[in-house]
């Protein structure tokens, strides 16, 4: 492994760049999991963002790390990565991270991470040659898949709602829902720190491994790297970024107690079967597929197509985005590292 | 998508359509108790509790629309616009009573040209909001129930110039002060039916366009 010469404060830089991604994790996609609460007035926007990032914590005890090693050995190959390439990928998905929430897109860091990941690889390898096909065509595949199926079970949970509530008006049927959509944003919470801060556990084990302190085995890596990562995920969470409440909360579709319980729901079931599969997906796009779907249940001109539009511009381009500033940084990187 | 999976409670449609037949049923009444002021061809007591009775009937129908918004989680459009398009409906009904009871309370004993004029526009006029109410549900029909809307909008017009000289003519140089009064308040009265059928057939058009 080349990595193994690497001095421990390079390591430490390292690892505080990759704490760093991951509170600018919180920070920009925790707003995601509150946006639905916020927006209905459930709780208010100091409430809700220490209710989402106690949740966001609390996925510690929950979920396996298979997202972490998805990240950390199934992306690009192990043997190949250096701490250069660390180092791009960290600085391409913070760069994008930060360009996205300055300009309110919601983007997804995940993918911001595997393509500063792939980005950085390639440029180290001049080739694709590194990537593994098998975990990052699933990354690829969930792109799609993930806001489809939330929009699928946002759609049908209102669906049902609809039905199991149908003799009563809808303000009868949101006093319900006060409780239940803070079960429901709790849940997503839970599974947006479940699968988010896994992607930062991920890539520190990556780190670990090219330094040669940690092995592919699970049991190698130390746990403060686990509690550290979920801790600034948190920690970004209840630092939230207002910006992306209001896009989320009132411009995609106006939502209310009944149909912000189902889209959290709806994300966060969608997010909790992609954990427990080991795929990193964006929590970001499967909260947005989830609003689309209830949007779509209870009318379709509430969903506000063309900002959704815009949503899948910013989708599109993060990849390639995170990736080409991932090369220059890790070419920045080679030079004075 | 998902909407058609959605509970489609077209029960406010059909509720709609049943005020609106009762609508037509008190504007033909009134009709046929202005033509035949005078004349003797009618049985005015009974024509204006026929009327009587039809705007009783609109109002269980209303009733029953306002409770069943009360019960629904869904509605097949916009439940503010349902309570506005009923309420429209209601007016209408409302209207055509106070019409009918004003013969008697106001002693009309002889209808004039413009009153049996105004009193067919108004039937002429429930009629097409029926039949535009009727449609409703039916996006297919959205052009024709947009025709009728615009249609009941000229006849309100229509409405409003006999009205202009049914007054004209009451003022006319030694005029009788009583019966220029009570007419002139008739005349009014007959034109509001007309007015708040113009009210709901522009709640249908804003339906419309929200739902085309």
């Amino acid at each position: 492994m080349e990595g193994l010469n690497m001095s421990i404060w390079t390591l430490a830089l390292l690892i505080a760049i990759a704490f760093a991604f991951d509170f600018m994790n919180g920070f920009h996609d925790g707003a995601n999991s509150i946006s639905t609460i916020v927006a209905t007035g459930a709780l208010t926007p100091k409430q809700a963002v220490l209710f989402a990032a106690f949740f966001n914590f609390a996925a510690l005890w929950v979920f396996q790390l298979k997202v972490a090693a998805t990240i950390g050995k199934g992306t690009v190959d192990p043997s190949f990565v250096d701490y250069y390439v660390i180092f791009g990928a960290l600085i391409g998905a913070l760069a994008w991270n930060i360009i996205t929430w300055y300009y309110g897109i919601p983007s997804s860091s995940s993918h911001a991470l595997v393509g500063g990941l792939v980005g950085a690889t390639m440029a180290k390898a001049g080739s694709g040659a590194p990537i593994v096909w098998e975990g990052f065509g699933k990354i690829l595949a969930f792109i799609i898949i993930s806001p489809l199926v939330g929009v699928i079970i946002g759609g049908l949970l209102m669906v049902l709602v609809a039905w199991v509530f149908r003799n009563q008006s809808p303000y009868q049927a949101g006093k319900w829902f006060k409780g239940a959509q803070l079960f429901a944003a709790g849940a997503y919470s839970l599974a947006h720190g479940g699968n988010d801060a896994q992607k930062t556990i991920g890539i520190i084990w990556l780190l670990m491994i090219t330094a040669g302190v940690a092995t592919k085995d699970v049991g190698t890596l130390p746990t403060w790297v686990i509690y550290g990562c979920y801790f600034m995920i948190s920690w970004g969470t209840y630092l939230g970024g207002w910006r992306i409440v209001k896009t989320m909360g009132t411009k995609i579709t106006k939502l209310n107690a009944v149909s912000g319980s189902c889209a959290s729901m709806g994300g966060a079931v969608t997010l909790a079967m992609a954990t427990l599969g080991g795929i990193p997906v964006s929590t970001t796009h499967t909260i947005t597929g989830a609003i689309i779907g209830v949007g779509a249940a209870t009318d379709v001109k509430a969903v506000r197509w063309a900002i959704t539009a815009n949503l899948l511009v910013a989708w599109v381009l993060t990849i390639p985005a995170a990736g080409l500033i991932a090369a220059i940084f890790w070419y920045i990187g080679t030079k004075f590292l | 998508m998902f909407s058609s999976l959605m509970p489609q409670r077209r029960e406010f449609f059909e509720l709609l359509a049943a005020h609106a037949e009762q609508v037509v049923a008190g504007a033909n009444a009134t009709l046929r108790l202005i033509n035949g002021l005078g004349d003797g061809s009618s049985d005015s007591a009974a024509l204006v509790a026929e009327v009587n009775q039809h705007e009783q009937q609109g109002d269980q129908i209303k009733a029953k629309v306002i409770g069943r918004l009360h019960q629904s989680f869904t509605t097949p459009i916009n439940r503010d616009q349902i309570h506005a398009l009923i309420t429209d409906l209601d007016t209408t009904l409302n209207v055509l009573q106070s019409v009918a009871n004003a013969v008697g309370m106001y002693g009309i004993k002889q209808s004039t040209v413009e009153a049996r004029e105004m009193a067919s526009l108004g039937a002429d006029a429930c009629m097409r909001l029926s039949r535009a109410v009727m449609a409703l549900g039916d996006k297919a029909r959205g052009a024709e129930t947009l025709n009728l809307c615009k249609e009941i909008e000229d006849i309100e017009s229509k409405a409003d110039k006999v009205q202009h000289k049914a007054i004209t003519a009451l003022f006319q140089d030694g005029a009788n002060i009583w019966e220029t009064m009570k007419m002139k308040e008739f005349y009014s009265l007959q034109e509001a039916v007309l007015d708040s059928c113009q009210e709901a057939a522009k709640m249908i058009e804003e339906i419309l366009i929200e739902n085309s």
